[in-house]
């Protein structure tokens, strides 16, 4: 369940993907201007935005690039029925997911639609994990500089006695308290 | 009159059999002059000085100012074909009499000078003549003898008057002859009696008699002019001086016998004067011929010379005058000029052939140009149809396969996806047909069929359209002094209609059309501009460009291709069309027809 933004002047294409995708069960918001859809963007957040390269009122690439400005994860995908390179190589080039060119298969809108979504999501879960694990590493650090205090402390700031109770080289020790920022002179 | 004219248009328009006729007058004209100028051909009575004078002159100029007036009349002709005047003819007619007068003059007066000094030679030296008259003109003992005898014979007439001598009676007469005697003069007496419309002669006594029967020739010189004037006479070895006195019907012809052998030798050399002056009138009058016989052939010089400069000046002009003609109307932009012949083959012939190749050159790199324009404009056309054609197709395409799709999956929508999809699939259909429409449309505009119109009634026909219009003001100024416009009438009515219609559409309520027309002409260029203005409310700079272009439209429901449609026909007409325009102002189309003559 997936909310997908659709761009385009002709109202039947925006039925029949709309249609398209309903069937799957994703949510539609259509638009037939871009001024209105991009509005509609600064305030909402949507998983996915198919985009027509003609608008009545302002040029697909132009609109590609000040979404991207705003929304910079939000995968969007062209359409044209203008099939020159380059387009597809500016629309790419400004960060869209892919080109659908005029008239595309089921197959491939489903597809390239699947894939975005899919890409969006591992791009989401991705900087999730990146998240937990920055924070793993951060809970291990404290764990290292808690446990390395109490060691000094143990050994009475015996930094040679601290190490060997440690188990490792008394040079590394240095460079880790060092590295916390341990005063050893406090304790 | 009309037949007469009719010929005449048809030998003019000749130029071949006109050149022949030319050249027969010229020979006409040449044999009667040599025929005229030699008088050796002649009898004597006709070569006499104002019979020559009378042909030489009279001859030569009527059949100059014939021909020079064909001449004329063929430039005149050349003028109306060649529309400027022709500088290089009248430069080369000039060089062409000053080039044959030239020669010709220094020859005429060089044999005049020639001539006069070789009569001079001929004629006695002057130093021989002064001395001839001073022996002879201021002779005293001749002419003192001369007017003491011319004396006598008048005291003699003053006797007769006076009637102190009568005729009748011999002794009176003898005793008169008697005086005289002792003056050395003889006195011969004659009655003169008329006989059949003639004096005749018969002596009064018997010397007068034996007198007239020895000297009977010297009675034919005198006759009655003469009287009074002493004569001298060599007659019978002697030399005599004779007075004949006429009064009534008689003569006395006194006879003095010249005995001095210096006044015999002075009346010689009085004789031998005489001759020569004589002779010298001959030759002052021989060398006034020739000065005349001169005059003429150097005027009959410079007619021919003037006429065949004429000739040849037209002959070697023509070329390059009916070149720059046709460079002129090539220049213009008229490439029907045809090709130019010369039939003989020389440097104009193959220039003529070059100039050819280059038009018929031209011609095809602008048929090809057109071809090009009309080849673009196919190329919008058919990049905008499948433009179009992909937006409707990608719904149907779509659809389709979502039906299908779901069809296979049992899809619990099943129902409502197959009736909207078939919704879908027959409204796209609809609009692709409508783009096969638009397009037939502008595949079947036909070929353009151009005849020979007025293009302000086809403005005032298609503006009187709209007249019932109540927010549309028609506002026209038309040049009067049109001609009649090569195009297609209907295409043309097409490209009116198509304008007036978007100017209508671009206006909010109300507003006016401006429609000119005019004349437009340079040295190079000359075409009829029609200017077509609205006050509507126009549309962008950058937008201009793409007005033209299939497909591009501004309206709700346009089908972008009005003027599409309206530039393909004036490019078709080998016409230009552009536009200005600014936003709220008005929009202003100029179209370039090019001018095509009728006859051409």
């Amino acid at each position: 369940m997936s909310k997908i933004l659709i761009i385009d002047d002709e109202i039947n294409i925006i039925n029949t993907l709309g249609g398209i995708f309903q069937d799957e069960g994703h949510e539609i918001i259509p638009f037939n201007y871009g001024e209105d859809a991009f509005n509609y963007l600064v305030k909402e957040d949507v998983d996915l935005i198919l985009l027509d390269v003609c608008l009545p009122d302002c040029n697909g690439v132009e609109l590609l690039k000040k979404i991207k400005l705003k929304k910079k994860n939000i995968p969007i995908i062209m359409i044209s029925g203008n099939s020159s390179i380059d387009v597809a190589v500016s629309a790419t080039k400004f960060g869209a997911f892919d080109f659908l060119e005029k008239p595309p298969s089921f197959e491939r809108v489903i597809t390239t639609v699947k894939n975005a979504l899919e890409h969006a999501k591992l791009k989401k879960e991705n900087i999730e994990l990146k998240k937990d694990i920055l924070g793993l590493r951060e809970a291990r650090e404290q764990f290292e500089k808690n446990f390395i205090i109490s060691a000094i402390k143990k050994n009475e700031k015996n930094i040679t006695a601290a190490a060997s109770s440690l188990g490792i080289e008394r040079t590394n020790l240095h460079r880790k308290i060092k590295q916390y920022g341990i005063d050893v002179s406090k304790f | 009159m009309k037949i007469i004219n009719r010929l005449n248009f048809k030998f003019f328009n000749d130029s071949k059999k006109q050149d022949i006729f030319f050249l027969v007058g010229i020979f006409l004209f040449a044999s009667l002059l040599i025929l005229a100028l030699l008088p050796d051909y002649n009898e004597k009575e006709i070569s006499s000085r104002n019979f020559f004078v009378f042909t030489a002159m009279i001859v030569p100029v009527i059949t100059a100012i014939y021909l020079i007036t064909i001449s004329f009349d063929r430039n005149y002709e050349l003028k109306e074909n060649v529309v400027f005047n022709s500088s290089i003819r009248k430069k080369m007619t000039i060089s062409f009499i000053f080039v044959a007068i030239l020669p010709s003059m220094i020859i005429v007066f060089a044999s005049n000078n020639f001539f006069n000094r070789i009569f001079d030679k001929m004629v006695i030296p002057d130093d021989a003549n002064i001395k001839l008259k001073e022996f002879s003109a201021f002779d005293d003992v001749y002419f003192k003898l001369k007017k003491r005898l011319e004396m006598e014979s008048s005291s003699y007439l003053y006797l007769l008057k006076e009637k102190q001598i009568d005729f009748s009676n011999k002794d009176n007469l003898e005793i008169i002859r008697e005086s005289y005697k002792l003056k050395k003069m003889n006195l011969y007496y004659f009655s003169l009696n008329l006989v059949s419309d003639r004096e005749k002669l018969s002596s009064l006594d018997k010397k007068s008699d034996l007198f007239l029967s020895q000297s009977n020739q010297i009675f034919n010189i005198f006759n009655r002019k003469h009287n009074m004037k002493a004569k001298l006479f060599y007659f019978h070895d002697e030399n005599y001086v004779f007075i004949p006195v006429f009064y009534k019907k008689y003569l006395t012809l006194f006879s003095y016998k010249i005995v001095d052998s210096e006044i015999k030798r002075l009346s010689l050399l009085n004789k031998l004067y005489e001759n020569n002056e004589n002779f010298a009138d001959r030759l002052i009058g021989f060398k006034n011929d020739t000065g005349i016989y001169l005059l003429v052939l150097s005027i009959f010089i410079i007619l021919i010379s003037l006429m065949i400069s004429l000739i040849l000046s037209k002959n070697l002009t023509l070329p390059i005058l009916s070149l720059s003609k046709a460079s002129e109307q090539i220049a213009k932009g008229n490439l029907e000029i045809g090709t130019l012949h010369w039939n003989t083959n020389d440097e104009i012939a193959n220039l003529y052939l070059s100039f050819n190749r280059m038009v018929i050159e031209l011609k095809e790199s602008r048929e090809t140009m057109l071809e090009k324009q009309k080849l673009e404009a196919w190329h919008d056309m058919a990049k905008r149809v499948v433009h179009e054609i992909k937006n409707p197709l990608t719904p149907i395409r779509l659809s389709a396969e979502r039906m299908q799709k779901r069809y296979f999956e049992n899809h619990p929508d099943i129902d409502k996806i197959i009736k909207d999809g078939n919704d879908t699939i027959i409204s796209e259909v609809e609009v692709l047909l409508n783009i096969l429409k638009e397009f037939t449309d502008f595949a079947r505009l036909p070929k353009i069929k151009q005849e020979f119109v007025d293009i302000n009634g086809i403005i005032k026909s298609i503006t009187n359209l709209f007249v019932g219009h109540e927010f549309i003001r028609f506002d026209l100024e038309l040049e009067d002094n049109l001609p009649l416009m090569y195009v297609d009438k209907f295409l043309l009515k097409q490209v009116l209609t198509n304008l007036v219609q978007n100017s209508i559409d671009a206006m909010d309520d109300k507003g006016f059309i401006f429609i000119k027309t005019q004349i437009f002409e340079d040295k190079y260029n000359s075409c009829l501009k029609l200017i077509f203005f609205d006050n509507g409310n126009g549309v962008e700079q950058d937008e201009i460009k793409m007005l033209f272009e299939p497909g591009y439209t501004t309206k709700k429901n346009g089908t972008g291709l009005g003027l599409a449609i309206v530039k393909k026909i004036i490019v078709d007409h080998g016409g230009k069309i552009e536009c200005n325009s600014s936003k709220k102002k008005g929009t202003e189309f100029i179209i370039d027809f090019p001018i095509k003559v009728k006859n051409v």
